[in-house]
């Protein structure tokens, strides 16, 4: 890729950009004992958007031949949309961003990664109560060109290496899943040496047969950091993501800044800065550098997640929370890493505030819409008495965003960041998308059974 | 294609090129004002070959990047997957594409929204809305060293309109998906802008038993357990809760379901798969009996029985080009003893009309349990939606839930996975189901 030749195809009216990318990914994918497919995938291609009119016009393209066509297609489109759209805070940024991994997975041989696969497998496969697993070793590097005819020029490597278990046990009738992940940054060695993390998760899965199912109903609860960080992302990172207000003034009312959400100590972050996670990235696929932001500080909204259009629709400044799947797709406002900051409280402490509840552990997925928002966990303790007593299984959790922010009743004093990236929105799914939090206390909390 | 087949050739015993070309043009607009034309042209090109019993693919993003080979070779040398034999079967031309879609213009598209957007204005001024129209055509190819050679074209047009309540959030929605270009009606208005009044009616239910209907769209979160359990590779694997069970009676005797690829203009109507399987009709469920599984060409082998033409490539959240062929639908059919949808909810004394759910995606999909929230609700009372149902959730699993089928509709709705659209349904009621209130 030569970045002066995509330049000159830059044309100068308006606001244009262009991403021109090199996709990589090594997938070795496997179903209980076996390793079933391992792949080399190797895909380019460009991304062009125009607003020359009162919106974008954007197309994507494989075949570098077409570029040309691509912005011609872009301005057309652009020019149907009645107005003239501006977009007035755009960062300027020329830089060059290089990955530099402790261990660079692309320097294992795929003999090495396919032997620490199997050595896990063989591990959860070990006892014969697990009856199924599916594996998945991932390993994605693009070399990105960011260009716009402001004067952008970023070209930006990024690399996300990681391994995810779903793992099945099953009983006579019983089976219960739960799921594992690894890494989920950009070295290898974040893989190494786990087995004590997967024989823990075999024995977890193992245990839930043991359990009761839970019994629907509203309960006071206590969310494990892996099930907090889902909490933050599905209940409030999506509707901090401000391409939901473009055009929508209603929403955008909902949302005022200093609204007060939630506890005076209740603080929300993005920061796609922090290192090593599976949402972190230097600059977003506009180009702009990715900046931490507060959503919530002191229990009151005090930002929002946006791209060049929703900060200038808002008239706020761009966050660099701007990204795409891959070149395929047109960036959206994504989550970077999202994070519940830590407060006092121990873990012990909000076990013993409970009277009867649950603590929930482990992230099983879940889907927001609007104001509502769904997710499943993977399974829980009862507490009675403020003490934890037998296990429970088959949760899933559901809430109104708005009164179960305000039932949080006391936060954790540790952070910790989940290893597993993925998130879906606009038919994109981003694995660089991560997730963390301090343990939390919710009361009178939705939970649906069987 | 044929070049790269050959070069394939001096390094393998057997080989199959794909290549699919895709444009699409898709439009937006809220609140009367368009947002953006997104479009797009791109070719993709998977390559899979056989050596000494053992199999490899690889992909990329033109014919002429020979590296492809390597790479098919490298997956070669380490996936343990058993290598199956190209078939060349032939195919039936199929309805899969319009040139009344084909030769839709983004002007038509942006002219077509406009047209819309001033009708439902024209009928209910206060209304906060939001349209979409996104056309799509892709060609496939698909040669082999057996000799297959066939090639088709499928367009797709997805029309959809959504209102948002009060506060700015997602209320109704309506859409159409199909080969052809749909008109919305005016009774499919003033359906949509009715239930969207109903928001102004806010109903919280206890923990209770209910009949529940689900509308045709929902029934896409339910028909992702069906195909877990009819998926012959999960069959293969032992762990479909229905292997081993053909021939018996699973769900009611009032539901039949059927996957067929041939449907004329449907969404996901092809003329072969893609490992080249002719598509088909494929009944799954017929008055509740189990009648078959889909298979790819390998599943079919192991188990005997033969490959239905559901090897598609993609994944329960991509359907990109390097998703390795594996079992999905085509066109998925609910059929049964229908009633008008009218009679069906005027019959209802106290029920449940469910026409969102959040959470498909979650659980134990293969062995057909489900907890669902309830994102859009109506409860009925005395055969008429009398009020929103808000924050209820419903849980349960498909292998109990489908013995209670009571009666089912006419209109056929789009049904959606979660990204995807996946066949067509009309609502279904079900006897009784627990919802979990308030």
């Amino acid at each position: 890729m030569d970045i002066q030749s995509l330049k000159a195809t830059l044309p100068e009216e308006g606001f244009c950009d262009l991403r021109y990318q090199d996709f990589n990914v090594t997938s070795i994918k496997g179903t209980k004992n076996e390793i079933d497919t391992v792949a080399v995938i190797k895909k380019t291609g460009g991304n062009v958007r125009v607003l020359t009119g009162g919106g974008y016009g954007t197309f994507c393209f494989t075949d570098l031949e077409d570029i040309h066509d691509a912005f011609k297609e872009a301005t057309f489109a652009s020019n149907l949309i009645k107005g003239k759209k501006k977009i007035e805070t755009i960062e300027v940024n020329v830089d060059e961003v290089k990955v530099n991994p402790v261990l660079d997975p692309r320097t294992i041989s795929i003999e090495d990664k396919k032997a620490l696969v199997a050595k896990y497998i063989a591990l959860f496969m070990s006892d014969s109560l697990i009856v199924n697993l599916e594996t998945e070793y991932y390993e994605q590097f693009t070399d990105t060109i960011i260009l716009n005819n402001k004067g952008t020029e970023v070209r930006q490597e990024e690399l996300i290496v990681g391994l995810n278990f779903r793992i099945t046990s099953k009983r006579d009738d019983l089976t219960q899943i739960t799921r594992l992940s690894l890494g989920g940054g950009d070295s290898f060695d974040l893989l190494l040496n786990k087995e004590d993390e997967v024989l823990a998760k075999v024995k977890q899965t193992i245990d839930l047969l043991d359990a009761e199912p839970v019994i629907g109903g509203n309960y006071d609860v206590v969310l494990d950091s892996e099930v907090s960080g889902l909490f933050i992302h599905e209940a409030f990172g999506h509707l901090s993501e401000a391409d939901n207000l473009i055009g929508n003034e209603v929403l955008a009312n909902t949302m005022t800044i200093g609204e007060t959400f939630a506890v005076k100590e209740f603080n929300v972050i993005d920061d796609p800065t922090l290192p090593g996670y599976p949402g972190s990235y230097t600059y977003d696929h506009e180009g702009t550098k990715a900046k931490k932001t507060y959503l919530i500080k002191d229990g009151k909204l005090s930002g929002r997640l946006h791209s060049l259009e929703s900060a200038a629709f808002m008239h706020e400044n761009p966050t660099g929370h701007a990204r795409a799947k891959n070149f395929g797709f047109t960036p959206i406002v994504r989550m970077g890493n999202i994070y519940i900051d830590k407060d006092r409280h121990t873990l012990d402490e909000m076990i013993a505030s409970i009277d009867d509840g649950l603590y929930l552990f482990g992230s099983a997925g879940g889907q927001t819409s609007g104001d509502t928002f769904t997710f499943a966990v993977q399974g829980a303790y009862r507490i009675k008495h403020g003490k934890i007593t037998g296990m429970v299984r088959d949760l899933a959790l559901t809430g109104h965003l708005f009164s179960t922010l305000k039932n949080i009743e006391m936060i954790g004093n540790e952070i910790d960041f989940s290893r597993s990236g993925g998130c879906g929105k606009g038919g994109q799914i981003l694995i660089k998308s991560g997730k963390g939090s301090a343990p939390i206390k919710i009361k009178n909390m939705g939970i649906g059974g069987k | 294609m044929r070049k790269l087949l050959e070069n394939a050739l001096k390094v393998c015993d057997s080989a199959e090129v794909y290549m699919r070309k895709v444009s699409s043009t898709s439009v937006s607009m809220l609140m009367g004002e368009l947002q953006g034309i997104e479009g797009e042209k791109k070719t993709e090109v998977s390559l899979r070959i056989v050596k000494n019993g053992k199999m490899g693919a690889a992909i990329a993003t033109s014919v002429d990047d020979e590296t492809i080979i390597e790479r098919a070779l490298i997956s070669l040398a380490h996936q343990g997957s058993e290598a199956c034999a190209f078939e060349n079967t032939s195919f039936n031309p199929v309805q899969s594409e319009s040139d009344a879609v084909k030769n839709l213009t983004t002007d038509q598209m942006v002219e077509n929204l406009i047209s819309l957007s001033e009708r439902i204005v024209n009928m209910d001024q206060n209304i906060k809305f939001g349209l979409d129209i996104s056309k799509n055509i892709k060609e496939v190819y698909l040669i082999n060293s057996s000799g297959f050679d066939g090639n088709y074209t499928h367009t797709q047009l997805d029309q959809g309109v959504y209102t948002l309540n009060a506060q700015g959030f997602h209320n109704v929605s309506k859409e159409f998906t199909g080969t052809e270009i749909h008109t919305f009606s005016v009774d499919d208005l003033e359906k949509l802008i009715k239930l969207h009044q109903l928001d102004e009616k806010p109903v919280s239910l206890s923990n209770e038993k209910l009949p529940v209907v689900f509308s045709g769209h929902v029934m896409g979160a339910m028909m992702l357990r069906v195909l877990g359990g009819v998926n012959a590779g999960n069959v293969v694997k032992e762990i479909s809760p229905v292997t081993g069970k053909l021939g018996q009676q699973i769900f009611s005797d009032r539901i039949t379901i059927r996957d067929d690829g041939t449907l004329p203009f449907g969404v996901n109507t092809f003329a072969f798969d893609d490992e080249g399987t002719p598509s088909q009709n494929t009944v799954l469920y017929k008055t509740g009996v189990l009648k078959n599984y889909l298979a790819s060409q390998s599943h079919a082998r192991k188990l005997g029985i033969p490959a239905t033409g559901n090897a598609i490539k993609r994944a329960l959240f991509s359907k990109e080009i390097e998703n390795a062929p594996s079992v999905f639908e085509t066109n998925l059919i609910v059929e049964g003893n229908c009633i008008s949808d009218e009679t069906l909810i005027k019959g209802i004394e106290r029920g449940l009309f469910i026409t969102g759910v959040m959470g498909a995606h979650t659980g134990n999909i293969n062995q057909g349990e489900f907890s669902l929230n309830i994102s859009s609700a109506y409860l009925i009372e005395n055969g008429e939606l009398t009020g929103k149902v808000k924050g209820a959730m419903i849980a349960g699993n498909i292998y109990d839930l489908f013995k209670n089928v009571e009666s089912i509709g006419t209109e056929l709705e789009p049904m959606r996975g979660i990204f995807y659209h996946m066949g067509y349904s009309p609502m279904v009621k079900f006897s009784s189901a627990s919802i979990v209130g308030k």
